[in-house]
């Protein structure tokens, strides 16, 4: 059964209510799981495997967190930042991202801080078509 | 060195007073029989609620139940020692008891669950299978949760306290080496403030199969095990003096032993001895008749309380411990030595006994 992407959203957005020990309401589609949520590292090892679990999947390393960025491209990041081009990507991706947080740019290290429910919908409905699986 | 606050999470309570009262009615701690393990009861802490103990709610998710437990009697004994607004705490030092991780038996036996012969035997030398057949099917928090010094940690982490943390996991007498070691520290002038105590929430199906293996070894007598938690605010006397801090009594001697030869009488007699030496005042007896009067009165007492509470293994000396303190404190003449005589008894015989004094004796 093909699950909708308003479903993904809705399953992951509980997940990470419950790993993060948030309200539903705070988890909106882009707020970012560090920032806004409060996310450290064992929360992401913990959400991992719930997607994995819910999902029957395993995602390599950090696949899941990754999106779909080629760091080794010149065109996506130069001198540890990325690039005008790639911000205006990930800016057109994720509209309701409080992007006034990177008002001087975006470094490399910053890009944990823009993982939300929406990139792992992205990476999940990404690899459900992988395996055949696509959402409506 | 002085105490100053005590919380506690008990079967009868969660405060020295409502304990004593409740014991003074007569009351009993609800239990029911472990099916399969006769003469074995366990009585658990109804509406026990974390969270509101909890600084950081998200942690309640690498927390076990003795860790919880035991971040609630530890955010108790702060507030009893009116140190909860207190926010210098980087040289307190934090020393806590507990037996060993349940493993959280029921997650463990679901990753384990679907393994069928012959891979039990892969899994033992063929690490990769392991990891992918077993380790895959577990939470990796699952292991946060079971190491085996997060008692500690999380207390430390809950209580924003940056100084020393340890975990004592001696089995039944980690609590009460737990005060004894926290009372060295400040004894010996290393440390103005500890935290110490037990916590255990043995009723897990590992732990329960644990004490139903063992309880032929003690004759078979029927036990009820506890859930329980007891943290001790134990300060240098000088230091609780300025800021005006009330005081609860003090410990004044302890000592742990080991049973050589299965000789568990002769570390029983070394422990209390070794306590008592340090109470020096407590009475005129001969030293050895002083010592089997003390073990005597000590283990009734003990026994008497393990029956109403529950043992809540390595809290139950913390537990008893705080109860004795309330109770000398509440006596109008000077306490017997044996009314300040905690005694844990653990496996192998190894002992940890502690010498309490009153506040008239202070």
């Amino acid at each position: 059964m093909k699950p909708t992407r308003a479903e993904l959203r809705r399953q992951v957005a509980a997940m990470v209510a419950d790993a993060l020990d948030r309200d539903a309401a705070d988890v909106s589609p882009y707020a970012s799981l560090i920032d806004d949520l409060g996310a450290e590292s064992i929360d992401f090892l913990d959400l991992q495997f719930r997607v994995e679990s819910a999902f029957g999947l395993k995602f390599t390393d950090d696949e899941l967190w990754r999106g779909s960025f080629d760091l080794a491209d010149p065109r996506w990041v130069e001198g540890g930042r990325l690039t005008p081009e790639a911000v205006e990507q990930v800016r057109l991706r994720q509209p309701g991202y409080a992007w006034e947080r990177f008002a001087t740019g975006i470094a490399i290290a910053d890009l944990p801080r823009l993982l939300t429910v929406e990139t792992i919908v992205d990476q999940l409905e990404r690899r459900l078509a992988a395996t055949g699986v696509q959402a409506d | 060195m002085v105490v100053t606050g005590v919380g506690l999470v008990t079967t009868l309570g969660g405060s020295c007073a409502e304990i004593r009262s409740r014991l003074a009615s007569g009351e009993v701690a609800a239990r029911r029989p472990v099916t399969g393990a006769s003469g074995l009861h366990v009585a658990a802490i109804d509406g026990f609620a974390a969270r509101p103990h909890f600084r950081q709610p998200k942690a309640l998710k690498v927390t076990d139940r003795k860790t919880q437990l035991a971040v609630a009697a530890a955010a108790r004994a702060l507030a009893d020692a009116g140190l909860a607004d207190v926010g210098e705490r980087d040289e307190w030092a934090i020393v806590l008891g507990c037996s060993a991780s349940d493993l959280q038996s029921a997650e463990l036996a679901r990753a384990l669950g679907p393994l069928g012969p012959p891979a039990p035997e892969r899994a033992v030398d063929d690490l990769q299978f392991f990891a992918e057949r077993i380790l895959g099917r577990l939470n990796p928090l699952w292991l946060l949760v079971n190491l085996p010094n997060m008692v500690g940690a999380h207390v430390g982490i809950q209580l924003a306290s940056h100084g020393p943390n340890h975990t004592l996991t001696g089995d039944w007498i980690a609590g009460t080496q737990a005060l004894g070691e926290a009372y060295l520290a400040i004894a010996g002038g290393e440390r103005e403030v500890a935290l110490a105590g037990g916590a255990d929430a043995p009723l897990d199906p590992f732990d329960l199969g644990c004490l139903a293996t063992r309880r032929p070894l003690a004759g078979g007598r029927p036990f009820t095990v506890a859930e329980g938690a007891a943290v001790w605010v134990l300060e240098e006397r000088g230091h609780a003096r300025r800021r005006g801090a009330r005081e609860l009594g003090e410990i004044r001697g302890y000592s742990s032993t080991a049973a050589v030869g299965g000789d568990v009488p002769a570390a029983i007699r070394r422990a209390l001895s070794s306590a008592l030496a340090g109470a020096g005042d407590l009475a005129d007896e001969p030293a050895s008749a002083r010592v089997e009067s003390a073990a005597r009165q000590t283990a009734a007492l003990s026994r008497e309380l393990h029956h109403r509470l529950g043992h809540a293994l390595a809290a139950s000396g913390p537990i008893d411990g705080a109860l004795r303190l309330a109770g000398m404190a509440e006596a109008s003449t000077a306490a017997s030595a044996a009314a300040g005589l905690v005694l844990a008894i653990g496996t192998l015989g190894q002992c940890a006994a502690l010498a309490l004094a009153g506040p008239e004796c202070s």
